[in-house]
């Protein structure tokens, strides 16, 4: 059911975004609360062969088979074991349901436009199409992704470089 | 205002008397084999009636007569008065041939039809007439044969089958009350008694001859039954006999579902309406709460509404055989229409397939069954000089591996000279010349659009014409062609078209700790070697003797990438499969054991791999992936090719 639309209206007021905030290895990052379907403890992944390292498997949800992707090997990070708060978050991608796995998820933000700045560029040895942009929130950065833009991805992104970069960019603002 | 003209109406009567023609004709050949067929006896009578109608409004007396008299034929068939047998059904082919030259000739100069034939006709027309008025029996048989029927060598069974050809069986029972509990049953004796309840010309006293074997020990009796003769069991009286109730083939709109079918869609209607009433409360609390719950209700009603959209897919599911039936008569017109012998041989016609997906592949097969009969199926005398029978084999299969349909339409005749199509493609500048072309990209070049080698290019179909739009067809559908064929043993195309859901049988195997599931069609048997049964290498190259038979070991945790439990056969299983005409074993730790499985794509965002075809929802609600042998034994294959070098070295050194 295709109910993004509804939903874009409910939570898009004016000027201002919902964004669902997670984190990965200690660092927070946000989705668009419109792209999240739902949030799932993990359940178990069955492991799918031949497909790249990130892609841990598919989930059963509901009778509905949706594959899941480690956020974190995604964006080139390293990916300890599961802890009790890492969780699914099930996303409605262009190419179809899917669940990303992340450490916790720890909020729900309403971000003005107004708070939000440009992702920083980082020259051409970093791709930052898959970033909308970012945010302070309580001292941190919150990096907010085009999920999208960062499924769909074929190349592997190094988002490690990309948060460095960025860090030093933001102190030196 | 439209002015009246003759010529405009005549060529109208003529395209329309045709197109009856052709029916009449379908319909008669139907109810050669099926004499009972009520529908299709009214069919024809329908077909002859609006012939003669239109006819007479033209003033075409000639026309009307014949077919008058023919009408007149089958409404004697339709009381039960003639039965469609042979004789007459072949007299009403005959009337029809001239019929047609009657009509085709309309409007055209020079003598319309033969005086003589149509004199001839009407009067046999009247000779069948006059002697249908035979009285129609119908006798109850009762058959107890002795306990002992066996031992004298005769199966009353067989007397039962092998009734004269006169003799139309209405209905049979078997009373098989006094067959004893397993353990007693002594497989030597009879047990069984029999009611049959037939229609028949023959007297009594003749149909007791027939049974008069079983009568010496045991008890025949047969009971006229013809005084309260009950509509139903009166043959082609307008009602159907039971269990040959069909519909009318008008009704192709509407479609027949199983119940069990139906009752799961309206558990899932009823699922919907429950998550549409919470939506109703929720919406009634207004504000942010309805908000929240409006947000926890949409998965519900989500998942409630693909299950309907599921089942009611599952309703679009029809057996091939909808579209494999009209072949028969294809088959018998083309190859009576090419001097041809061909036989129509139909497989798996229960595989199930989606109406839309029906439909589209059935003008696809049309081409490919006029090809096979055109160009594959050689003349009798050909066959005969290359030392195969006269009459020519054509096999419509179906059957589903995996999550594919395959539909198979294959010939034993001459099969496809690539030779030939290397120069014609080359001559039309499809390829250059002296490029080398392996068999199967030889073979590929009859899907170009407007290829064809058929030295003559026939009203029927030039080899080639029309494979492009085949191709496009199925492509267009998911699916794949592929093209096989042998010079001088036949040709063989399928077509691969994807199913969107399946329930299909699955073997449960253990890897590791991960399950997975086999489809049943490919399973041979699984077993357990012997350590000396299994020969090779530890990891590469190894073979298994199976009961005498040496197949190649695939390591299934090598191909999936698990850590198995054992890497050792002798304490694991393979599972011998079969992929085409190719065996291998499958090494897993476990059998689980065997369940229906309902398959389910991976999801849209996951890669396609070309050895797993989906996945399943265990009890446990863990999803299985279902394995694709086709695509696992292919990848194991190349792998092994690849290995081979390595393989080679240290099986010689073994």
């Amino acid at each position: 059911m295709k109910d993004s639309s509804v939903r874009a209206a409910l939570t898009e007021h004016e000027g201002e975004r919902q964004f669902v905030v997670f984190s990965l290895n200690d660092e927070s990052y946000a989705v668009a609360a419109r792209v999240v379907q739902e949030i799932l403890e993990l359940t178990t992944i069955t492991p799918v062969p031949h497909l790249p390292q990130h892609f841990k498997g598919v989930i059963n949800l509901r009778g509905l088979i949706v594959p899941v992707v480690d956020l974190k090997l995604k964006l080139g990070m390293s990916s300890p074991t599961y802890g009790k708060h890492t969780c699914i978050v099930v996303l409605e991608s262009t190419s179809g349901a899917m669940g990303v796995v992340v450490d916790t998820v720890s909020d729900v933000m309403h971000i003005a436009r107004e708070a939000v700045s440009e992702a920083p560029s980082f020259g051409e040895r970093i791709r930052t199409d898959f970033i909308l942009g970012m945010v302070k929130s309580q001292g941190a950065l919150v990096m907010l992704l085009d999920i999208d833009k960062v499924l769909t991805s074929e190349d592997t992104i190094n988002m490690d470089d990309a948060r460095a970069y960025s860090e030093a960019q933001g102190a030196g603002a | 205002m439209a002015r009246f003209d003759p010529q405009r109406l005549l060529a109208l009567f003529k395209d329309e008397s045709l197109e009856q023609l052709g029916e009449l004709e379908h319909g008669l050949l139907r109810l050669e084999t099926h004499p009972d067929d009520s529908s299709t006896l009214q069919g024809v009578f329908r077909n002859a009636h609006t012939i003669k109608g239109s006819a007479g409004s033209l003033g075409l007396t000639h026309i009307s007569t014949l077919t008058h008299a023919m009408e007149e034929l089958l409404d004697m068939m339709r009381q039960g008065d003639l039965l469609p047998e042979k004789g007459s059904i072949t007299e009403l082919l005959k009337c029809k041939d001239l019929l047609h030259e009657m009509v085709s000739g309309l409007g055209a100069e020079g003598p319309a039809f033969d005086e003589g034939r149509f004199a001839g006709h009407l009067s046999s027309i009247k000779a069948l007439k006059s002697s249908g008025r035979i009285k129609l029996n119908t006798f109850e048989i009762l058959i107890r044969p002795s306990p002992e029927v066996f031992l004298r060598g005769a199966d009353p069974a067989d007397f039962i089958r092998r009734m004269p050809q006169s003799v139309q069986v209405l209905q049979v029972q078997a009373d098989d009350s006094q067959v004893p509990a397993l353990s007693e049953l002594d497989p030597t004796r009879c047990y069984t008694s029999w009611r049959i309840i037939v229609s028949t010309t023959m007297s009594a006293q003749d149909l007791l001859s027939h049974f008069e074997f079983l009568a010496v020990d045991g008890e025949v009796k047969i009971n006229d039954s013809t005084s309260n003769n009950q509509p139903a069991l009166a043959p082609c009286a307008g009602l159907s006999t039971p269990g040959s109730a069909q519909p009318l083939k008008a009704q192709s709109a509407t479609i027949r579902v199983g119940l069990d079918k139906l009752d799961s869609l309206l558990n899932s209607v009823g699922e919907m309406l429950i998550a549409q009433s919470m939506i109703q409360q929720a919406i009634h609390k207004g504000g942010d709460e309805a908000v929240r719950s409006l947000r926890a209700l949409s998965p519900h009603m989500q998942a409630a509404c693909r299950e309907v959209q599921e089942r009611a897919m599952a309703l679009r599911m029809l057996p091939v055989k909808e579209v494999f039936d009209r072949f028969d008569r294809l088959t018998r017109e083309l190859s009576i229409a090419k001097g041809k012998q061909a036989r129509l041989v139909l497989e798996g016609e229960d595989t199930e397939l989606d109406k839309g997906m029906l439909d589209k592949i059935s003008d696809p097969l049309v081409h490919l069954v006029r090809n096979a009969i055109d160009h594959g199926i050689e003349s009798p005398e050909i066959r005969q000089t290359a030392g195969k029978p006269p009459e020519g084999t054509l096999t419509l299969k179906a059957y589903q591996l995996g999550d594919a349909v395959y539909i198979e339409v294959s010939d034993d005749g001459a099969g496809i000279d690539t030779n030939k199509l290397i120069k014609k493609a080359t001559s039309l500048g499809l390829i250059e010349q002296g490029q080398q072309l392996s068999q199967d990209e030889a073979l590929s070049l009859i899907f170009h659009p407007g290829f064809s080698t058929a030295e003559q290019v026939t009203d029927v179909s030039g080899r080639g014409v029309g494979m492009d739009v085949v191709k496009k067809n199925v492509e267009g559908l998911g699916g794949r062609v592929t093209v096989k064929s042998t010079l001088g043993q036949g040709t063989s195309i399928t077509l691969k078209l994807p199913l969107t859901l399946a329930i299909i049988d699955g073997l449960l195997a253990q890897v590791g700790d991960q399950a997975f599931v086999i489809p049943v069609v490919s399973v041979v048997e699984s077993l357990r070697p012997r350590k000396d049964e299994v020969h090779g290498m530890q990891e590469q190259g190894q073979v298994v003797d199976a009961r005498g038979e040496v197949l190649p070991l695939v390591r299934l945790h090598n191909e999936l990438n698990i850590i198995p439990k054992t890497k050792n056969p002798w304490e694991a299983i393979v599972v011998i499969v079969q992929s085409g005409q190719e065996r291998c074993c499958l090494l897993v730790d476990d059998i689980i054991g065997q369940q229906q499985v309902v398959l389910k794509p991976l999801g849209s965002a996951t890669p396609s791999i070309n050895d797993i075809s989906g996945g399943t929802i265990l009890g446990d609600g863990q999803v299985a992936l279902v394995l694709d042998i086709q695509g696992l034994v292919e990848r194991a294959r190349a792998r092994q090719i690849h290995d081979a070098p390595q393989g080679a070295d240290m099986g010689g050194q073994q």
